[in-house]
């Protein structure tokens, strides 16, 4: 019996340790320290990603070409992704306003079978969604920025510099009056795209937890 | 008389020919409809308003309570909710007589989501007190009608922001005595911070090394951080760093901007299966 559990203990950990040296080797970004994650200031970390098309994108051929970009963290289940796209417009009339030199992107890193997955056509229908919803779902690009809540927004300069990362805004409960309501993307967009400092470059992010993988 | 037997046999398994023919829903499948997120969550928390005492006594203080039972599973969140959520929050009545001071939390729990997302939760039940003054100018015999409007984010993996409205009349007395609910007063006290000189008195200490903070507690066998929301002091590397065995616990601060006032948090000691919790509230390094 001794002999048995022993056999099955040493069998498991040497599964264990074959799936953990297989992980570190096939994922495409670790979860490693601060250091790996992306920091205002710095180069944004460049990526590829699919969208519900099955449409590539990758981050340096926008701003290749002279573009800012916003990535704005989505999960159609999270309740402030819905007052962000059902009570308020804030995202898409932001993109809308800033169409032609800003590309907006949606990136969604919920885990297959975690809230939010899957999700994403339906809400680009029903919410006019027009900017393209790209598919992170092995949570490589959410962990490169340290993406922590849906929303949580990046925008990158031309020089593919990270020049903000934060929140959408300073109003977690919706309770503010609209006069005490700051939207951090909206003036640090007006900075950027008149070449300017961003002011306020790091903010508090709220939202739902991403749903990671891992 | 076999043939009745068969017809009323027949009638009687039959019971579903009846209820069709009342026109009732009949569901031959086994499996309900599954509980939609929403709907699971209306159910996920029972709020109330309580009072650790029987009566309130004009001219006196005493402490009223907002108190959650959560169900399995699901979890609300501290003033300040970490990476992500939202603090349970509240629009308070009374009337004029009574005045409500600073709400008092308890400490909450370490919540570690997959990809290094950690906040602060409250599960199963909290109850976050509320010490009020009634004016000796309230009519004695009157009772106190106080009101809540609350608002909370319940989540288990999805979350569903949720509210409600709870009161409670409060007899006037003379003198009082132990409430109903002293149980949850006492559940609640024993997890609130102790205030800042405490800490100290367990032969604890909390100094800088330029912008990284050590708690020291000689004899703690191990010790957790709980910090206050700040705008311009942002604990780092609070996943590995907030929670440590043994007598020392070292926080990276990162301060960005006009750091003015004091930064604050909760430690919380662990000894001899007991635990203390005691409020931090300490200066901003000089530089």
């Amino acid at each position: 019996m001794v002999t048995r559990r022993t056999g099955l203990f040493a069998g498991l950990a040497a599964f264990a340790a074959l799936a953990i040296g297989v992980s570190v080797f096939t994922s495409p970004a670790t979860a490693g320290g601060d250091s790996e994650k992306a920091k205002v200031g710095a180069k944004a970390p460049d990526f590829t990603l699919t969208d519900t098309n099955g449409q590539e994108h990758t981050l340096s051929s926008y701003t290749g070409k002279g573009q800012v970009v916003v990535l704005e963290w989505f999960n159609a289940g999270c309740p402030f992704v819905v007052r962000h796209h059902e009570k308020y417009n804030t995202m898409t009339d932001l993109a809308a306003k800033y169409k032609g030199k800003v590309t907006w992107l949606a990136i969604n890193s919920s885990a297959e079978g975690k809230e939010g997955y899957g999700m994403d056509k339906e809400a680009m229908a029903k919410w006019n969604i027009a900017y393209p919803i790209l598919i992170d779902a092995d949570g490589g690009v959410g962990h490169m920025y340290g993406a922590k809540t849906t929303p949580h927004m990046f925008i990158i300069d031309t020089k593919g510099t990270l020049v903000y990362a934060g929140g959408i805004d300073n109003d977690p409960g919706d309770k503010k009056s609209p006069a005490d309501k700051i939207n951090f993307v909206a003036i640090a967009l007006d900075e950027v795209v008149a070449g300017k400092p961003v002011t306020e470059a790091e903010t508090r992010p709220y939202g739902c937890s991403v749903k990671y993988a891992k | 008389m076999r043939h009745h037997a068969q017809l009323l046999t027949a009638f009687l398994l039959c019971g579903m020919c009846i209820s069709i023919a009342q026109g009732q829903e009949f569901r031959i499948s086994k499996s309900k409809p599954a509980e939609t997120l929403a709907e699971a969550a209306a159910k996920a928390v029972h709020a109330r308003l309580i009072s650790e005492t029987g009566a309130l006594i004009p001219g006196g203080s005493a402490v009223i309570g907002l108190t959650f039972d959560i169900a399995p599973g699901w979890h609300l969140y501290w003033h300040n909710p970490g990476d992500s959520g939202l603090p349970i929050s509240w629009e308070f009545d009374g009337p004029d007589t009574l005045r409500i001071g600073e709400a008092l939390w308890p400490a909450p729990d370490r919540s570690i989501s997959a990809g290094d997302i950690l906040d602060y939760t409250y599960s199963d039940r909290v109850t976050i007190l509320l010490p009020v003054e009634l004016s000796s100018e309230h009519p004695m015999g009157s009772a106190v009608r106080v009101r809540a409007k609350l608002s909370w984010l319940v989540c288990r993996e999805g979350c569903v922001p949720g509210g409600t409205e709870v009161e409670l009349a409060i007899p006037t007395a003379a003198t009082s005595s132990p409430g109903a609910e002293s149980a949850r007063f006492e559940q609640a006290r024993a997890r609130l911070p102790q205030p800042a000189d405490s800490l100290a008195r367990q032969g604890g200490s909390v100094a800088w090394q330029d912008t990284t903070l050590t708690v020291s507690v000689p004899g703690a066998e191990s010790l957790a951080f709980y910090p206050y929301a700040s705008d311009f002091a942002q604990p780092l590397g609070l996943i590995e760093d907030g929670e440590a065995n043994g007598s020392t616990l070292t926080i990276r601060y990162r301060l960005t901007g006009e750091s003015g006032s004091a930064i604050r948090g909760i430690v919380q000691v662990n000894r001899e299966g007991r635990r203390w919790y005691h409020l931090v509230d300490v200066s901003p390094p000089t530089r």
